[in-house]
């Protein structure tokens, strides 16, 4: 037995690290997949959250939305029915480095006047909360 | 007709059928790598298509056969096959004498051996450069692309000098010495060196029964492999068998026995027709 694994010393670690990369891309797999179908799930409900968007009035509101980790909650001022100011209230969940990252999109927000706008690459969760915490308050606003 | 000739010829017949019949197989095989790299780059899942499938096949039929693919359905290689032998007919007309043909190694095998290692250094930098999404800034420097362009029959622009130039580099390289890219430079050569070759279709040999200090297979040798039974080295054996065919005492075998020993020609014969089974499968897919 130990004369044939000296033997195929060669071919055996080659199967090591064959099957390592095989495992490291299938759990990799699983990982994405779960994610993809989160992503496709939040999306649904951002749509169907902006489909109601009409003219705002006055004042501050607040919405919530899902971002990665739980609630991302926003505050948004509304003056002469433009959106002048978006804060983020809280987000305890959200890692701070993908936060600080989707933030982006809030100044294309007030560039474009809507919260349907083009979501942070690298910080799709965050972006996605962000969004949907926006149209929530913008509901409000109607 | 000797043995050896047939050999040669039927090898040659299989690389001209794969030449023209499919002479994209070894980049889709790598973009299968790259569209991998990719995917993870972005967080996306890795969903099936015709480059990851190729690539997948190709990996399978590796680990089962060996480089059977590398020594005779490559289009590149059989391209490095055709240099080096265009250059040594060439040279053979311009002078009798052996010892002024030029080819490589112009240095010692150790050394050559050390070389094919290249290779694995270029395939890691390969994926890095994927990974860090670096590829836009290498735009235009494949000398596949630019290959597989002229066969095409295209003649890509001079946003592709660089790779224009690589590919002509490589040419001069496989002009004087056998296979010079595949052992030396080739990434998705790497990727199927690293491959477990399933031990019964590597190739062996009875070292006691060998005439003392004979060389023969490993002057021979393309890759300058030396044949070990400990599998070292085995991933750069493109199975050519021009070993086989030079051993004076015919002691190389593949690991499947001594029992096959002769039937190399029906081995062959049967990997090539697994192989283009293969190949109708994944393309049709």
């Amino acid at each position: 037995m130990i004369k044939l694994i000296k033997e195929h010393k060669h071919f055996l670690m080659k199967v090591i690290n064959f099957c390592l990369i095989i495992g490291i891309c299938i759990g990799y797999q699983g990982i994405a997949s779960v994610r993809a179908e989160k992503e496709a799930e939040i999306e649904k409900k951002n749509q169907q959250a902006a489909a109601t968007l009409v003219k705002w009035s006055d004042g501050t509101f607040e919405g919530s939305g899902t971002g990665f980790g739980g609630e991302i909650k926003v505050r948004v001022t509304i003056a002469d029915g433009r959106i002048t100011n978006i804060e983020v209230v809280s987000a305890e969940q959200e890692d701070a480095a993908y936060l600080d990252n989707a933030k982006s999109i809030l100044a294309d927000m007030l560039k474009q006047q809507t919260g349907d706008v083009d979501i942070a690459s690298g910080a799709t969760y965050s972006s996605n909360g962000l969004i949907e915490a926006v149209n929530r308050a913008l509901k409000e606003a109607e | 007709m000797k043995a050896r000739d047939v050999h040669r010829l039927l090898r040659h017949v299989i690389q001209i059928i794969f030449f023209l019949w499919m002479p994209a197989l070894y980049t889709s095989a790598y973009s299968g790598i790259k569209y991998v790299i990719g995917q993870i780059r972005d967080g996306n899942p890795i969903t099936m298509n015709g480059f990851l499938s190729t690539f997948i096949a190709l990996c399978a039929f590796t680990i089962l056969f060996g480089r059977f693919f590398c020594g005779y359905a490559c289009a590149f290689g059989s391209l490095g096959d055709g240099m080096y032998a265009l250059s040594q007919g060439i040279q053979k007309k311009i002078t009798k004498k052996r010892k002024k043909r030029i080819s490589l190694p112009w240095f010692r095998s150790e050394i050559c051996v050390w070389l094919q290692k290249t290779k694995y250094i270029l395939l890691i930098a390969l994926i890095a450069i994927y990974a860090f999404g670096l590829t836009d800034h290498f735009a235009g420097t494949s000398p596949w692309e630019v290959f597989s362009m002229l066969y095409n029959g295209n003649f890509p622009g001079m946003e592709n000098l660089i790779g224009y130039i690589l590919f002509f580099l490589i040419l001069i390289g496989m002009c004087f010495k056998e296979r010079f890219f595949c052992q030396y430079l080739c990434p998705m050569g790497a990727a199927f060196a690293w491959m477990p070759v399933l031990p019964v279709s590597v190739l062996d040999r009875d070292r006691e029964r060998c005439i003392p200090k004979c060389r023969a297979c490993q002057m021979k040798c393309p890759v300058d492999m030396e044949i070990k039974r400990d599998q070292k080295n085995e991933g750069e054996c493109i199975h050519c068998l021009q070993c086989i065919d030079v051993c004076p005492k015919q002691n190389i075998h593949l690991g499947s026995g001594k029992r096959f020993r002769g039937h190399e020609l029906f081995f062959v014969l049967i990997k090539a027709v697994i192989l283009i089974l293969i190949c109708l499968f994944t393309v049709n897919m």
